[in-house]
């Protein structure tokens, strides 16, 4: 029984490995082109109300934009392009 | 533990080990490194003060504590972008409910960031298994003023890893992949009808598993502007019987029969979904957030004392858990009144399932409806009314009041 499990777990590590792999090459391939299509206001919108309401531009400094897109990027699993044309939008709003 | 560190830190070379290309081209990498300022430390956090009144009647935990009382707490976040590809990130969360204050570390990772493959992450990070505990929970997003039934802090539903975490995104693709220390499971030393609770929520001071368990969370977002996000999750766990309580490891002596060296194998799945939809002919937004889980653990063998007392009896149930919510939320944001445009309401089902044979027993199901106020983007008042029914058919009625920011 417990290696029947054990087994069944390897296979669904190996399942799970393929379909990541795929994600993976897909990611590395379409995420910049997708992206650029859209302006940095655009994305801000869409993206950050996924899961909050819109964060005011001028709630942070250039610098701090800085860090806290970064720290958006990894918790939404947004793209480098996309997370970077945001930051520029917000920066460039802030009135900094 | 040492085993745990010497995988992580193995599969942690294999990981970089495809990517050492990525570092050769970016020849402007070296340049960056050099102009970039190392003051880019952002202090940020949220933070809730809330009250919570039973109506009916006054419910009491195995402490002895009412469930009506103050809560509040407060979660100072440390972001540090170290150099423009590795990025530190921590969080405290400090709490006040019923009078006791904790604290503990919620995550403390470092990321580093290989351009369009994606990100790196080793430490104490907020688990990717589903989006609740990732993304919803901090009562800023959160549209209620409480978390769905299981889904709380000694909840159903694994909240942080310990372990080394490869995610990316595109704008129609996104996935999350862990190898992390498998979570406890309880042994009833603390309180004997936790017998077989899997302890997700464990603060990594004194109470570590070092059985190592991966998962991963795969999430599609099928039109272009990002409005639908369908996930799947799924978690493998090696599961060793630990003794836990809230922040330790407590000394119990244990029965002759109870066997500790006993490990189970868990399984955990998770499907989840996420609308947003502006809709200018109803003058507003909706939101939907779903979330369906299921857990097994298999068959699990523990001691409890007889009727009497006097003796102890052996007992076995299949650890099987089932969690779930949906939440639907509108928020007028196109009207033309300046104060109806900050409101919003809610409206939330859920249900929870525990194993039936365990001393934790439950089969409940929950209702709550909710009023908001954000006065800006970052601070919301949020007025709550709970219903939870339980199998014995009895009723619970909660009005919630609370207030949220994040800074």
């Amino acid at each position: 029984m417990g290696n029947g499990i054990l087994k069944n777990g390897k296979k669904g590590l190996v399942a799970m490995a393929i379909i990541l792999i795929a994600f993976w090459l897909h990611s590395c391939k379409t995420g910049e082109k997708v992206a650029v299509e859209k302006s940095g206001a655009e994305l801000w919108s869409e993206q950050c109300s996924r899961c909050h309401n819109m964060p005011d531009p001028t709630t942070y400094s250039d610098d701090k934009w800085e860090t806290v897109s970064m720290h958006m990027k990894v918790r939404a699993n947004i793209s480098t392009k996309e997370i970077e044309l945001i930051k520029q939008f917000l920066q460039s709003a802030n009135g900094d | 533990m040492s085993k745990t560190i010497k995988y992580i830190g193995f599969i942690l070379l294999l990981s970089i080990a495809p990517f050492h290309q990525s570092f050769a081209q970016e020849g402007d990498s070296v340049q960056k490194f050099k102009n970039f300022k190392l003051s880019r430390i952002t202090f940020t956090g949220n933070g809730y003060c809330g009250f919570n009144l039973e109506l009916d009647k006054q419910l009491t935990d195995t402490t002895g504590m009412t469930s009506s009382g103050i809560s509040v707490g407060l979660a100072p976040i440390l972001l540090w972008k170290i150099t423009p590809n590795l990025f530190f990130e921590s969080e405290l969360d400090l709490m006040m409910e019923h009078g006791m204050v904790t604290a503990e570390l919620g995550y403390a990772n470092l990321t580093y960031s290989i351009h369009k493959f994606g990100t790196i992450q080793v430490g104490k990070f907020l688990s990717p298994f589903g989006l609740f505990s990732e993304r919803y929970h901090p009562f800023w997003i959160n549209n209620a003023p409480n978390e769905p039934i299981g889904f709380d802090h000694e909840g159903y539903s694994p909240q942080s890893e310990l372990g080394l975490c490869i995610r990316n995104g595109t704008t129609h693709f996104n996935y999350a992949v862990y190898v992390s220390s498998s979570p406890l499971m309880d042994t009833g030393a603390d309180d004997v009808k936790n017998a077989g609770k899997i302890v997700y929520h464990t603060d990594f001071g004194t109470d570590i598993n070092d059985k190592i368990g991966f998962g991963s969370r795969v999430g599609v977002l099928p039109f272009k502007n990002s409005v639908l996000e369908i996930g799947a999750s799924y978690k493998w766990m090696q599961l060793k019987l630990g003794d836990h309580y809230h922040g330790g490891t407590v000394t119990h002596s244990h029965s002759s029969g109870e066997d500790l060296s006993a490990l189970y194998i868990g399984n955990i799945y998770a499907i989840d979904l996420t609308l947003q939809k502006n809709l200018p002919g109803i003058k507003g937004r909706i939101e939907i957030k779903a979330q369906a889980q299921y857990s097994d653990a298999g068959k699990n063998n523990f001691i409890k004392l007889s009727p009497s007392g006097k003796t102890e009896v052996a007992y076995t149930y299949l650890n099987t858990t089932k969690i779930g919510y949906v939440l639907f939320a509108y928020k007028p944001v196109f009207a033309n009144n300046k104060i109806l445009k900050k409101t919003g309401i809610y409206l939330r089902g859920g249900y929870m399932e525990l194993p039936l044979g365990s001393l934790w027993y439950e089969n409940t199901q929950e209702v709550s409806a909710g009023f908001n106020y954000s006065f800006k983007w970052n601070n919301t008042l949020k007025l709550g009314y709970q219903q939870i029914l339980s199998a014995k058919k009895s009723y619970t009625n909660s009005i919630m009041i609370q207030w949220a920011t994040a800074f």
